[in-house]
């Protein structure tokens, strides 16, 4: 049984239109969305700004309401269930944000911060309490002393350590890391990630990775799901979406990667794809990528692709594979 | 007087921009902050420069000290700039307000900011061209509707009567490569126009810039932390870190034999998409240092794997270790034996 399951995850959300408010549209962030995430691995989701990775994961964590659709933490649907009934798996479910500014309270210390998580789970007190911030703090790679400054006195780099320590100090076994690095400057990215995958491997955590850094979430990754306009449209393990992408948003969006490497960046061809994304509101029926397709004809613009297993583990949703 | 002085290089001939030993502080209640400390860059007709460096290692200010748009707090302590061989430091800012756009034209990593959010698009792209060119106002919508087109933004002729905010981001930052580039401008300065874009929006913006600059031969300075998108750009690369240039060389100097630990750790730090296996990162330990109280030394010896005695004590002068590729590290000194 997998640790985590999703199936058919839908997360609208109304805008208000009209006089009395009434509700006209929706944004339909994250549109039926299906992925299931096994114990002890990563799981990838990537896809450009708007595409819904971000309330996937917020949906998974129980942030936001989920519209339709159910997710199943080890076998329980944790979907609808009230905030006193989240509690328990609100221990077992944690999150890293992305922007190590705004996610921790500027009045509250280093201490505080990581205390509190312990405080509302109940888990020790006194000394104990202060052992546990102090050996949480050094095994992220702080001081003792560090846990009486504020959030403004550190680094980026260091107060996403902060986030990582006070969402580890409830001893969780999944973590939704919500563009962890994408803040941080490149000699600290790669701190940050060894960090994860050591903890992962002591813990044996399991990981959702949101980022838009298509090499770092290869890097990190045992499986990566893409996204484009609020569904998946490719899932499969990380070597296997980067030799052979078979959707063609993913081949584009795989061949638009700078590569560090001046001679392979000169022999590397794109595909270039042309326009935007287009808006999230009121999404059409029928495949969405469809507006900016190379190889679109005119199935696509009728039905919509079923999102299917192509080969043994990678799924596709393309009326062309 | 010094205004009219020309410099000249070893070959006898003006160099498009030549920054010699510049230094620029910021001034606050907390002391001074050298920003750039003693920086010489040299950049040559349609040459691509790519600057690289993490946040507060002084690329950006290098390049606004070279546009004279330093905040007030920030001044250009020593050093000079020679454009075409005049020293802009000596400019006065009604020169420099002439120059501005017109030989030398800047796009900035965050369009919404330096787009005027109540005038139209239009009506920011025809005032620059009239101030500039002279045209009059119908020559210059004119002018400014082949712009928009030649930057591949649709419908150029609607786009003239939209606000910034209308446009998503890819299209802003068209609309200020448009503005930078509608006089012709000598040196294009682009200070991370990618990173706030997604990745296939950075790739057509990338393209875009390329495809304009084998066009127009314009000179392009690229600003960026993102080793990836030098690699497919830029011909030269100076790679910055605490105010100073660590290593400059061509592309393929810095990237495939980079010479300064500092490049060698930020090469080692990003995985490889190409690579199958998986290797662990070698991240570079520690945190850059506060340019308020700069280590004496190397800046980067606190940090650095070889660090010795005398990185601690003096500062490494940029070693040349290749024609045109140099290295500020006192494991390129000419007297020590063969080195790794």
């Amino acid at each position: 049984m997998p640790l985590l399951d999703v199936r058919n995850l839908k997360k609208y959300f109304p805008l208000k239109r009209g006089l009395f408010g009434s509700r006209a549209n929706f944004v339909k962030a994250v549109d039926d969305v299906s992925l299931s995430i096994e114990r002890g691995e990563t799981l990838g989701l990537v896809g450009e700004s708007g595409c819904g990775k971000t309330t996937v994961g917020r949906t998974i964590a129980r942030l936001y309401d989920p519209s339709e659709g159910s997710i199943r933490y080890d076998g329980t649907d944790i979907s609808h269930m009230t905030q006193r009934e989240l509690v328990p798996f609100r221990r077992k479910i944690q999150m890293i944000f992305q922007d190590p500014f705004s996610s921790l309270d500027p009045r509250m210390t280093v201490g505080d911060i990581v205390g509190e998580a312990i405080d509302i789970h109940g888990l020790a007190t006194g000394q104990e309490r202060a052992e546990r911030i102090r050996s949480i703090l050094s095994s992220v790679g702080l001081s003792d002393w560090h846990a009486n400054r504020y959030p403004h006195e550190f680094s980026g780099g260091q107060r996403q350590r902060i986030g990582i320590a006070r969402a580890l100090v409830v001893e969780p076994s999944f973590i939704v890391c919500d563009e962890p690095i994408s803040a941080l400057d490149v000699s600290i990215q790669a701190q940050i990630v060894n960090m994860l995958e050591d903890f992962q491997e002591k813990f044996g955590l399991t990981y959702l990775f949101i980022a838009h850094d298509l090499s770092m979430v290869k890097h990190i990754s045992t499986r990566i799901g893409v996204m484009y306009l609020g569904s998946l449209v490719e899932l499969a393990g990380s070597n296997d979406l980067y030799e052979t992408p078979l959707h063609p948003y993913t081949k584009s969006l795989l061949s638009a990667i700078p590569i560090p490497d001046p001679i392979e960046a000169a022999n590397s061809r794109r595909i270039m794809l042309e326009g935007e994304v287009p808006s999230p509101i009121d999404t059409p029926p029928w495949c969405k990528f469809v507006s900016r397709c190379p190889q679109a004809r005119s199935i696509c613009g009728e039905d919509p692709p079923e999102f299917r297993e192509v080969a043994s583990g990678h799924f596709a949703a393309c009326h062309f594979i | 007087m010094n205004r009219g002085k020309i410099s000249v290089n070893q070959k006898n001939s003006v160099k498009l921009l030549e920054i010699s030993c510049l230094k620029t502080s910021f001034f606050t209640h907390l002391g001074e902050v050298k920003a750039v400390d003693d920086v010489s860059i040299c950049l040559d007709e349609s040459e691509t420069l790519g600057i690289v460096g993490e946040s507060g290692s002084g690329k950006s200010v290098t390049m606004l000290s070279v546009m004279r748009l330093l905040s007030d707090n920030g001044r250009i302590v020593s050093g000079a700039i020679y454009f075409r061989g005049r020293d802009l430091t000596k400019f006065s800012e009604g020169e420099m307000e002439r120059l501005r756009g017109k030989q030398i034209g800047m796009i900035f990593q965050d369009p919404m900011t330096s787009l005027n959010p109540v005038f139209t698009i239009g009506n920011q792209l025809t005032e620059m061209i009239v101030r500039h060119l002279g045209l009059g106002k119908k020559d210059a919508r004119d002018r400014a509707v082949e712009m928009l087109s030649t930057v591949m933004i649709p419908s150029p002729v609607q786009r003239m009567k939209q606000f910034p905010h209308e446009l998503s981001g890819g299209m802003r930052q068209r609309v200020m490569t448009a503005m930078a580039l509608c006089c012709h401008p000598d040196i294009l300065i682009a200070d991370e126009p990618t990173t706030a874009l997604d990745v296939t929006i950075q790739a057509q913006i990338i393209d875009l810039l390329k495809d304009l600059k084998s066009r127009t031969g314009t000179s392009v300075i690229l600003i960026t932390h993102d080793l990836g998108v030098v690699a497919g750009f830029c011909d030269k690369v100076c790679v910055m870190y605490a105010g100073r240039i660590v290593e400059s060389g061509s592309s393929a100097d810095i990237f495939y034999t980079p010479r300064h630990p500092y490049t060698k750790g930020l090469l080692k730090s990003v995985p490889n998409p190409k690579k199958m296996m998986k290797e662990r990162l070698v991240p570079i330990k520690g945190v850059p240092p506060d340019l308020l109280k700069p280590p004496v030394g190397c800046a980067f010896a606190p940090r650095c794997d070889h660090a010795m005695k005398i990185c601690i004590l003096r500062r490494p002068p940029l070693f040349e270790v290749g024609d045109g590729h140099g290295a500020g590290c006192f494991l390129n000194h000419p007297d020590l034996p063969a080195s790794a």
